[in-house]
């Protein structure tokens, strides 16, 4: 009896010692600082029907310091021009809001939120962000796709809405989006590269997009 | 697939050895009651979640002889899986969704289980070959570290852990024995994340053990 007792205690001995300390801390110095770059794309979409974009030189902003709403600067610019150049590429053509494109592209970043996950698409209703009327409607975002996304420092995000079914489908349908996401530090050009490179894996990891 | 190859031919060499040793004076030394440690290293079966084996591992035992060549008794076991993964684009069927990102993959395992072992009656002086099982529960962690970002599955599952091996005779009637095995864990521990529904690996053991006769 004594003995079990002995050999109860050890088990137990252990246990607490595989709770308390035998966990190992990941090595966190082996993982790269790019952006998580995750993309959803309406496969419903025949994107060889859409020629045409739209994408505003202003990109939303959204940051602790309630002030903020928009940015326009040479960063914001950089990552603007990103998003021309990977839809030059596809086979899109840009043109002004004005000539009735049949896409276009809201981008906003947000910085250092309290927000731990995003559901649905509200952050279009945020002041300053991108909401329908910007586009000439107020008619409601719709997502063919259901997420929740986590946002803690820096994110990018953009959205391609559908513009040319817009009035027939009496909605903005996002026919694609990508929320690029992580870590960001001080020096703001490393940032802004981060976009960049963001930018252009969205791209390249979006097939679909592909106009032929 | 090389593991079961692997562990099928243990099975073989075990019977074969037991076998080769019922020739003369068959019987069996091990002490009525024994408790062992050993070292486990374990190696991923079958899985997308990860590959590089488990070098940290360990597992702590009892066994009770309830026959002559039979025993009771339990365990718990250890083992620590770790790998980083580098870049990858990660694409739904369709190429519709996909998640590029480098991540870390862990996944801890603390299987605990009542064993039974038979052991085979042989006339060798240095090796006393075994056949057993392990039946319990088994909770498991996976972790998946990526940027600042961290998903963790935490859950019990049901596992079983067939097992061959010997204890080692340090000298006649000595209390101290050393043990070696290999075994399979197979278990149902899920990880819905990753779309996995159960988790295995193969096991090799070293250990060292006292009983009391």
């Amino acid at each position: 009896m004594f003995h079990m007792k002995r050999i109860l205690f050890s088990f137990s001995l252990v246990i607490v010692i595989v709770q308390a300390g035998c966990l190992k801390s990941p090595d966190f110095e082996e993982l790269s600082t790019n952006f998580v770059v995750i993309t959803n794309t309406d496969s419903s979409k025949n994107f060889s029907n859409f020629k045409t974009y739209y994408i505003s030189d202003t990109v939303a902003y959204h940051s602790d310091v309630v002030t903020d709403s928009i940015l326009n600067n040479a960063s914001s610019k950089q990552l603007v021009e990103a998003v021309k150049q990977n839809m030059n590429a596809l086979g899109y053509t840009f043109i002004s809001k004005g000539a009735k494109p049949d896409l276009g592209i809201n981008l906003g970043v947000l910085k250092n939120t309290s927000i731990s996950v995003i559901y649905g698409g509200w952050w279009d209703y945020w002041y300053g962000w991108w909401d329908p009327w910007y586009w000439g409607a107020y008619y409601p975002y719709y997502y063919p796709w259901a997420y929740a996304y986590s946002i803690t420092t820096g994110t990018v995000i953009a959205t391609m809405v559908d513009l040319k079914d817009a009035s027939a489908e009496q909605q903005f349908r996002v026919v694609w989006m990508s929320v690029m996401s992580g870590a960001v530090g001080d020096n703001v050009n490393t940032n802004v590269q981060r976009g960049v490179d963001a930018i252009n894996q969205s791209f390249k990891q979006s097939p679909l997009l592909q106009h032929k | 697939m090389y593991r079961y190859l692997v562990f099928g031919l243990l099975i073989g060499l075990t019977i074969s050895i037991a076998g080769k040793g019922q020739d003369t004076h068959p019987s069996v030394s091990m002490p009525k009651d024994f408790t062992s440690f050993s070292w486990e290293v374990a190696f991923p079966a079958d899985n997308k979640y990860l590959t590089e084996p488990s070098l940290s591992g360990w597992k702590l035992e009892y066994r009770r002889m309830i026959k002559q060549n039979l025993s009771l008794g339990v365990a718990v076991s250890w083992n620590a899986f770790d790998e980083t993964l580098p870049t990858k684009t990660y694409s739904s069927p369709g190429g519709s969704r996909a998640v590029t990102t480098d991540m870390i993959r862990q996944v801890y395992t603390v299987p605990i289980t009542l064993i039974t072992h038979y052991y085979f009656n042989t006339s060798m002086k240095l090796l006393q070959p075994f056949l057993g099982i392990g039946l319990g529960g088994q909770y498991a962690e996976n972790n998946t570290y990526f940027n600042i970002y961290q998903l963790t599955e935490n859950n019990w599952g049901f596992v079983a852990r067939p097992e061959v091996g010997a204890a080692i005779h340090f000298g006649q009637n000595s209390p101290v024995k050393g043990l070696i095995s290999a075994g399979y864990n197979w278990s149902t521990n899920k990880n819905e994340g990753f779309d996995i529904d159960n988790w295995s690996h193969v096991t090799l053991n070293v250990g060292i053990g006292v009983g009391s006769f």
